[in-house]
């Protein structure tokens, strides 16, 4: 009797353990998954940006964070290291343990106290060896050259709420490319991310790791390595020259189109955005965000004078030996439309050609060109041959740069003005309009990089070369995963004659004594060039310039625009003298070197 | 003892129960291994192997001296164990929040004395009821004995120690039992615990409560109770449901705390729940046939807490799944039953009360502690008898083996 009932006790306790190991194993075993899985991620190194040189632009470097980590550390020796460490901190030991106390800790208790520590802290932390105290290092972004090409390279932050739904596979605190290669090739065209893996390890209750699971461990993938086209050479070089100046300067080779080196002022350092300290500078810099080169739409007056002439022989209009009279002033209908000569002296330029025309860039022989031209003729070879007036999108892409171009659909369309009043019929559009346009005044309005190529397509003879900012992107170890080869928009050859008289107006501009650009020559070299100054009531002129180099093989096409700064020749020419400098250096230094030894030889 | 008492001792039953002690304590010491363990405690197995030798060479000194002999000395037994329990209550060790520890000043062993006071419970009970020859027709008879008891369970309270308190309650009533009270007055003793329904909220507990009080009535009735008892037991039970809300305030918080785990497994997974929930998981994830030795994640991993100690069940559970389990039952069953079975064939009243007693020991030890670790007792710390890491325990245990082979031994003389 008195066994049954112990058997009655054995059967409840059977039946319950049934239950358990049975009917809810499969509950219990994910629960005690989850007490002791845990899975650490590893994330992938993100691909480096490189100049042409290999140079590097955006790259990873560690930082180092200071963790606290209580886990086997006993309460007593908890107290005695926050002294420690708030004594080596130079902080207040009450303060430091309120911090630490909402400071949020990871699956594995850690909880980072400090971001990106200085070295100093750094080792003097690693010597003090306080309990539960550790140096955590970790990879970070880091753009070396600072405020450099920064509105090309872009920067980094935390993701947010739109891209977050825009992405997938990215969650709450990740960081994403926010602006141009680190956007262009993440967003767009994911390269730089690469994959993050992952390990899983099983941990003690306490947070301890006890060891890794075996068969369970993803190693990461490391992201692409982008090529650009820029110099960083001429790139720091064109930085120096413009200086504090708001503008950009652009310089490609005509050629193959490569990006050489683009500036854009006001500019900001990229750093600010992903180092923790530097928060406060962020405003700033996001206010300097904007791209003049790539879409500041700006008049750019004479440079334009260029367009004018080549369409002018090539379609026979004028020839180059004929030649206008310049009186100072042109009278159109009731009024007058002034050479600019007209006001400094009052007089004229007298008897010009098409070669001392541009040399001078005297506005009434362009009067004149422009009148037998005719407006659509202007416009259809600025349009088709030199892609100018529609947004640069629309003709041309930058390989690289395409997210930043849509930014210029925001921006009123530079040729949108002209197409509209050409659409409403002739009768709106006066000939005194076809003399503002003759002479790059007025609606027409285009980026410093579409000038860039418009030089380029005369520095060639027709040829529109797209522009390149990336060349190639490798993988990690260096092998190529894709080549951006230049490219052609398109060719209308031009005659060579046309290109030999206007090569010799543009040579003239920099190299005849009467030449606007004369003062920015480059003892040595053959420089071909145009001034512009782009007028506007009220305002301190634009200052432009385009020129090339050498003139017969072009290697080089730079375009200055100085905004509100005053006459092309004075301010924007004398930039692209240096930088022409700086680039041809080693070619002038042997060059003068042989002429010395000729010299001696000759004596 | 002679050639011819040791060969009537030697037979199957004697063999089987040394061999099932044998094999528990190694299965013990193997769960023991396979556990982690408390940090501070290194290879505990080795020390409750020590312990283990310690065991058998007492349990046999116990063993050799007729148990009339102990049954003579009980009250000195008696007395020493309350000595003892007055000095913990003045000298003792605090772990865990229990004052239950006692230091032997030059030796330096430290002890439980409310292990033992069990024994010592049983021994003099034995000698009592079996005086009574039987006669317990009423609580009249029964006082001297609830009185007995009661001394030793107020002082362990004190400690506090709710567990080892809670084993003496199903002891006594099964000697009581065993000692010839009628069943109804076990039924009306354990009745009052329906008061516990006071706690819980809605009008159903409370016909529930109040059927339980009809039955009790009509239970006395037909059993034909004294007058007196009947009262008592009506006062018992009413009173206690009147009272309980002011009793469950006098408990401290973690322990209510453990009691609402009790009924919700839910409450509070991080604190009061955390035991429990753990322990279950263990067992839970365990299965048919386990994870193998020292291979359960929650005990190596040091998410079962007290796993060398109150939970060594999980840990069992946990490693060597269902199977392991099953084994162990098979083991514990074998030996209370060879309890019984030396009692029924002991010739005198005496020795079968002892027999039986350590018998219904073994039971209830086991009860509560599987039964906490599935979550079907309150959380109670309890040791698990010979798988649990523990001397003083362990020491009982074989102790209480020594009684049952000593009655089997002497029971022609």
């Amino acid at each position: 009797m008195a066994f049954l009932a112990v058997l009655a006790v054995f059967g409840v306790i059977i039946l319950r353990l049934w239950s358990l190991q049975f009917a809810e194993r499969e509950r219990f075993l994910a629960l005690a998954q989850r007490n002791y899985l845990r899975t650490i991620e590893e994330p992938a190194l993100r691909g480096r940006i490189f100049d042409r040189h290999g140079r590097a632009l955006a790259e990873n470097v560690p930082v180092y964070d200071l963790v606290v980590n209580w886990v086997g550390v006993p309460p007593a020796a908890r107290s005695r290291s926050l002294a420690r460490l708030a004594e080596l901190l130079r902080e207040d030991p009450e303060a430091l343990q309120a911090r630490l106390k909402t400071t949020r800790r990871n699956l594995f208790w850690d909880r980072t106290l400090n971001r990106e520590i200085d070295f100093d802290q750094v080792v003097a932390v690693r010597e003090a060896q306080i309990p539960g105290v550790e140096v955590r290092v970790r990879p970070m972004r880091h753009y070396p050259f600072g405020p450099t090409a920064s509105h090309l390279i872009g920067y980094l932050g935390e993701i947010n709420e739109s891209e977050l739904q825009r992405c997938p596979g990215y969650t709450m605190g990740d960081w994403i490319g926010k602006l141009g290669l680190e956007r262009r090739y993440e967003v767009e065209i994911p390269v730089l991310k690469g994959k993050d893996g992952y390990r899983k390890v099983q941990v003690f209750a306490n947070g301890l790791v006890s060891g890794e699971i075996p068969g369970a461990y993803k190693p990461s993938a490391p992201g692409r390595d982008v090529w650009t086209t820029l110099d960083a050479d001429l790139q720091l070089a064109a930085e120096r020259v413009l200086g504090g100046s708001p503008g950009a300067i652009v310089a490609m080779d005509p050629r193959t189109g490569d990006i050489l080196a683009m500036v854009s002022h006001p500019t900001f350092d990229p750093n600010v955005f992903v180092r923790s300290r530097r928060v406060g500078q962020r405003a700033q810099a996001l206010r300097n965000q904007f791209n003049v080169a790539l879409n500041g739409v700006y008049a750019f007056g004479s440079v334009f004078k260029t367009v004018l002439a080549i369409a002018a022989l090539e379609e026979g209009v004028v020839k180059p030996e004929d030649t206008f009279h310049c009186t100072g002033r042109y009278k159109i209908g009731e009024g007058w439309k002034h050479c600019h000569i007209w006001w400094k002296y009052q007089w004229g330029h007298g008897d010009m050609d098409l070669v001392e025309g541009l040399q001078r860039s005297c506005d009434v022989y362009f009067y004149h060109v422009g009148l037998k031209l005719g407006q659509e003729k202007i416009i259809r070879y600025a349009r088709e041959v030199f892609g100018l007036i529609d947004p640069p999108g629309h003709r041309y892409r930058v390989e690289g740069q395409e997210s930043l171009f849509t930014l210029v659909g925001e921006n009123p369309d530079p040729g949108k003005a002209l197409k509209s009043r050409l659409q409403k019929g002739p009768s709106q559009w006066f000939a005194g309009d076809t003399l503002n346009l003759s002479i790059g005044q007025g609606e027409l309005a285009a980026t410093p990089l579409q000038v860039t190529v418009m030089t380029a397509v005369a520095a060639t003879g027709g040829m529109l070369s797209q522009p390149r900012l990336v060349s190639r992107i490798t993988e990690a170890d260096g092998t190529l995963w894709k080549e951006f080869p230049p490219a052609m928009v398109s060719e209308h050859p031009l005659k060579p004659e046309t290109v030999a008289v206007v090569k010799e107006g543009l040579r003239r501009v920099v190299n005849h004594r009467y030449g606007t650009a004369y003062d920015s020559r480059v003892e040595g070299l053959d420089v071909l060039g145009k001034t512009g100054t782009a007028e506007k009531v009220g305002q301190i002129p634009d200052a432009w310039y385009a020129c090339f180099a050498p003139g017969d093989d072009p290697e080089i096409a730079i375009t200055v625009a100085v905004l509100r700064s005053g006459h092309g020749g004075d301010v924007a020419a004398p930039m692209a003298q240096q930088l022409l400098q700086t680039y041809f250096a080693k070619r002038l230094q042997k060059r003068t070197d042989l002429e010395g030894k000729q010299e001696e030889a000759r004596l | 003892m002679t050639p011819r008492s040791l060969k009537r001792f030697w037979d199957w039953k004697s063999g089987t129960l040394i061999a099932v002690t044998v094999l528990l304590t190694c299965l013990g010491l193997v769960v023991l291994a396979g556990s982690a363990g408390d940090p501070g405690t290194s290879r505990p197995w080795l020390k409750q192997l020590v312990w283990l030798c310690i065991g058998m060479i007492v349990a046999a000194a116990v063993m050799l001296i007729h148990y009339r002999i102990l049954l003579g000395q009980a009250y000195l037994f008696y007395g020493l164990i309350l000595a003892c329990l007055l000095l913990t209550e003045q000298f003792g060790r605090e772990v865990y929040g229990a004052k239950s520890w006692l230091v032997l000043p030059v030796l330096h062993l430290r002890f439980q004395p409310s292990e033992f006071s069990k024994l010592a419970v049983i021994l003099v009970l034995a000698r009592v009821l079996a005086a009574k020859e039987g006669a317990i027709a009423g609580l009249r008879e029964m006082l001297g004995v609830l009185v007995l008891v009661a001394v030793p369970a107020l002082l362990i309270l004190r400690q506090p120690d709710l567990g080892t308190m809670m084993v003496l309650m199903p002891i006594t009533l099964g000697m009581l039992y065993l000692g010839g009270m009628s069943w109804v007055y076990g039924v009306l003793i354990l009745a009052p615990l329906a008061g516990f329904l006071r706690l819980a909220p809605g009008t159903w507990p409370f016909l529930l409560w109040a059927l339980g009080l009809v039955g009790i009535v009509v239970l006395m009735r037909r059993a034909k109770l004294p007058g007196l008892d009947r009262l008592i037991f009506l006062a018992g039970y009413i009173g206690l449901y009147v009272s309980m809300q002011r009793l469950w305030n006098l408990l401290k918080p973690h322990q209510q705390s453990r009691f609402r785990v009790f009924w919700d497994p839910s409450y509070d997974p991080d604190g009061a729940g955390y035991n429990l929930l753990q322990s279950k998981i263990a067992i839970g994830s365990g299965g048919f046939f386990g994870k193998g030795f020292g291979q359960g994640t929650q005990s190596r991993l040091q998410f079962l807490p007290e796993s060398h100690t109150d939970f060594t069940f999980a840990v069992l559970a946990e490693d060597w799944g269902f199977l392991g389990c099953a084994v162990f039952f098979g083991l514990f069953l074998t030996l209370i039953y060879l309890c019984f079975e030396i009692a029924r064939e002991s010739r005198s009243h005496d020795g079968a009360l002892l027999a039986s007693g350590v018998g219904v020991y073994f039971v209830t030890h086991f009860a509560i502690n599987v039964g906490m670790a599935m979550g079907m007792l309150p959380v109670a710390g309890l040791p698990l008898s010979f798988l649990s890491y523990g001397g003083s325990h362990l020491l009982a245990c074989m102790i209480g083996v020594g009684i049952v082979l000593n009655v089997k031994l002497w029971r022609f003389h």
